[in-house]
């Protein structure tokens, strides 16, 4: 009977986390913006989770170099280890190739600590992951998604890699679909998956004019337009009028115009669009 | 000399016996199985291919793993031998204080040592099953730094069970080790924010504390960055070995003043 | 040529304002059984420790065979039986011994032909190969001496060796001590069982509050106690000593 206890005390548990996944949002202590299981788990700290895994997305891509630039080790030793960009690759704070290691923190005294640490933990040379080896980015962008479902940026840079990383444009459309379901209200996720569907395995045009309709439309329902909402609506906006020049659709273009000129008339994409407008009544 | 050898020698076997027989090896092992087995799994939007993300996890979990078992025979090497007085017969033999507590330490690390190996070991196949490659300088390199760090962990926990009381000591090294791992090497970043005896305190900590991050490769190893150089390599093994000496010596002086 | 086995010359211990032992002196011969007799903290465990050097003494000297028993290497002609150990649960009695054989400094074959002999004659061959974790109190106690007779020891130190062991134990017991006797072993033990002791011992030591308060032959009895052991320690523990 006693060896059936731990047992007992796990199903305990399945049953209380399961029963807790049920329980309406709203009644739960922590402020809870969606539903499912790991949202209701992490509450508040979900956002946080998501956005460390997306740091650690940005690491691997870095080689596995922590690359938090805020520059307060000092460089005790330049050495002889400097890259082609000529910098010292040991001190991990400067293997990203935007950092000069220009020993401005040098602060004098030696630190033994610091000198193992540096050389333990940075590699030689900075390597960034290209082609297929992106595929390791994927399960850190996944856990961010899974953490935060409304993580927009996660699902917009896990696309992006899919695409332009991976080329595996199958696997991008599924990512942009997939965030597109999480994220409704979400401009920036209509632009993702407007550009899903303008690549050469998964071309539709006719998906892709509807996704950035729904952009426009949904910036055309905000208040005000600002950040990145404005950049996903003049996105969206661009996107239609290559669309209406190729049909010759001057109306569209006309349309397109007037929403481009109702919120910003001297926006680039503004005057895009009007040039586009000139062209094709020429 | 022969006598001696035979004395430390049966004091290791005591303490491998003790780990491979305590059933803890085992759980852990179950409990790797269930963390592991669904993450190797995982297909994340579908795709496959990705291995970085496991060995991650997978040393992660290894590092936890030796931390719980080396701070756990280190802790529990002499609290059980007076707690059971066993200590009682096994000094009236023979043997004098350093050789029980050289051989009881050796125990512990041999013990400490196997289970690493063991899980290495899971790791080098697992990693050799996805295509990596596993028996390179580096993981050699990964390894004995590993095997470093669990013995200054055994003398860590060896010393605080003189210190303080069991569970006392378990905690504080729990807590010590894992924010030396993770944050130790920004102490001095801390210690740029703040002032006066604070500061000090942070300075002299971030001296004196075991630095348990110099011995951590796995970012080189999941990320191929290969080796580190071997200067800086024989570093880290001399601070390994200097630390655990230091320790050791002053639970020799602890146990030599036990009232017993 | 000295013939004891140990001397304790004028020796006392201090615990912080606790003195456990005041003055204390005794010895033992070669070949001599002696129990050691007191009541509960009268210092026996104590002087125990300080003969097998667990503890020095802070005035007076402790000699083991004519050295300091904190000498690591003059312990290896000594046996000690702590009172109630819990030896390792992990371990069965063979390797408990193989373990005590190695720490001994002993080479495996002696230790194996020696752990065959000490198993038969303390009665453990049926439950060698079970862990000591299903011992019963009586079982380690067995188990307890027989680690303590490894090294064939020339002196056998034994704490209450009768507590745990049932009346048929308790005969194999003392007969095992008779035979170590008649081979020529010195045995030291403290006991609460007077019975026990005067049917083993030579001589006896009763202590009370540090102090050693009688040391004679048992069989001075007659004279001293007029009957038994028993009459003689509730006496001597009245008076604070005898004549």
């Amino acid at each position: 009977m006693r060896k059936l206890i731990p047992y007992g005390a796990i199903a305990l548990v399945a049953v209380f986390a399961m029963s807790l996944a049920k329980v309406p949002p709203a009644q739960m202590p922590q402020a809870v913006s969606g539903g499912g299981f790991l949202s209701v788990l992490l509450g508040d700290a979900k956002k946080d989770i998501s956005g460390a895994m997306i740091k650690e997305a940005d690491s691997y891509f870095h080689g596995g170099v922590d690359m938090d630039c805020h520059h307060l080790h000092g460089h005790a030793d330049h050495g002889s280890q400097h890259d082609e960009h000529g910098h010292d690759c040991r001190c991990e704070h400067c293997a990203h190739e935007h950092m000069k290691c220009d020993g401005a923190h040098d602060k004098g005294s030696f630190d033994p600590w610091r000198w193992i640490n540096e050389r333990v933990r940075a590699p030689e040379i900075e390597r960034h992951l290209e082609g297929e080896r992106t595929i390791e980015l994927m399960p850190w962008f996944w856990a961010a998604v899974k953490a935060d479902p409304h993580n927009v940026e996660a699902w917009g840079t896990a696309w992006y890699v899919a695409s332009h990383m991976m080329h595996d444009d199958a696997l991008a459309l599924r990512i942009a679909v997939d965030g597109w379901r999480q994220n409704a209200g979400s401009m920036a996720m209509a632009c993702v998956v407007g550009r899903a569907y303008r690549a050469k395995g998964t071309l539709d045009q006719k998906h892709s004019e509807a996704m950035f309709r729904k952009a426009v439309e949904l910036g055309r329902n905000k208040e005000k337009l600002e950040g990145n909402d404005l950049f996903s609506f003049y996105e969206a906006l661009g996107y239609l009028a290559e669309y209406a020049e190729n049909e010759n659709d001057m109306r569209a273009l006309e349309m397109l115009l007037r929403e481009a000129k109702r919120v910003e008339p001297d926006h680039p994409t503004t005057k895009l669009i009007e040039s586009k407008l000139r062209e094709s009544r020429k | 000399m022969n006598g001696r050898i035979r004395r430390i020698g049966a004091l290791v076997k005591l303490s491998l016996l003790e780990l491979w027989r305590r059933n803890d090896m085992f759980a852990l092992l179950v409990l790797a199985l269930v963390l592991l087995v669904p993450l190797s799994m995982a297909r994340p939007f579908g795709a496959t291919g990705a291995t970085r993300y496991f060995d991650e996890a997978a040393l992660l979990l290894v590092w936890g793993y030796s931390l719980f078992i080396s701070l756990g025979v280190g802790g529990r090497l002499f609290t059980s031998e007076f707690a059971n007085r066993t200590v009682y017969p096994l000094l009236a033999k023979p043997v004098s204080r350093g050789e029980l507590l050289l051989g009881k330490y050796l125990g512990a690390v041999a013990a400490a040592w196997s289970a690493l190996a063991f899980f290495y070991a899971l790791w080098a196949v697992s990693s050799a099953l996805r295509g990596g490659e596993c028996l390179s300088v580096c993981f050699f390199q990964a390894f004995v730094l590993h095997a470093l760090f669990a013995a200054l962990a055994v003398a860590a926990a060896l010393c605080g069970s003189f210190l303080f009381t069991p569970s006392a000591s378990t905690t504080l090294l729990a807590i010590l080790f894992p924010a030396m791992f993770f944050f130790g090497r920004r102490l001095p970043e801390y210690a740029e924010n703040v002032s006066g005896a604070l500061r000090w305190l942070v300075d002299a900590f971030y001296w004196v504390a075991p630095h348990v991050e110099f011995f951590d490769m796995r970012q080189r190893l999941v990320h191929g960055w290969g080796g580190v150089e071997p200067g800086v390599f024989l570093a880290v093994v001399g601070y390994g070995v200097a630390y655990s000496a230091v320790l050791l010596l002053f639970t020799g002086i602890l146990f030599n003043r036990k009232r017993l | 040529m000295n013939d004891n086995v140990f001397e304790i010359n004028n020796v006392s211990r201090a615990f912080g304002q606790v003195t456990a032992v005041d003055g204390l002196t005794l010895s033992l011969r070669k070949g001599e059984v002696t129990g050691f007799l007191g009541t509960n903290g009268a210092g026996k465990t104590t002087t125990i420790k300080m003969l097998i050097g667990l503890i020095r003494p802070t005035s007076g000297t402790v000699r083991l065979f004519g050295r300091d028993p904190v000498e690591s290497s003059v312990r290896a002609r000594i046996g000690y039986m702590p009172e109630m150990a819990y030896y390792y649960p992990f371990l069965n009695v063979r390797e408990l011994l193989a373990f005590y054989g190695g720490v001994c400094g002993m080479d495996g074959k002696s230790v194996k032909s020696r752990t065959d002999e000490l198993l038969e004659a303390v009665g453990l061959v049926d439950a060698a190969k079970r862990p000591l974790k299903t011992y019963s109190k009586g079982m380690l106690q067995r188990a307890g001496i027989a680690q303590a007779l490894l090294n064939d020891p020339d002196l056998l130190i034994l704490d209450e060796p009768f507590t745990g062991l049932d009346p048929l134990a308790r005969i194999h017991f003392r007969e095992l001590i008779k035979k170590l006797r008649e081979k020529g072993k010195s045995i030291f033990f403290s006991s609460h069982e007077l019975g026990e002791t005067e049917l083993l011992c030579d001589s006896v030591a009763i202590m009370k509050k540090g102090h050693c308060i009688y040391h004679g032959p048992v069989d001075r009895l007659a004279g001293d106690g007029g009957g038994n052991l028993e009459r003689l320690f509730l006496d001597v523990l009245e008076k604070g000593g005898v004549q």
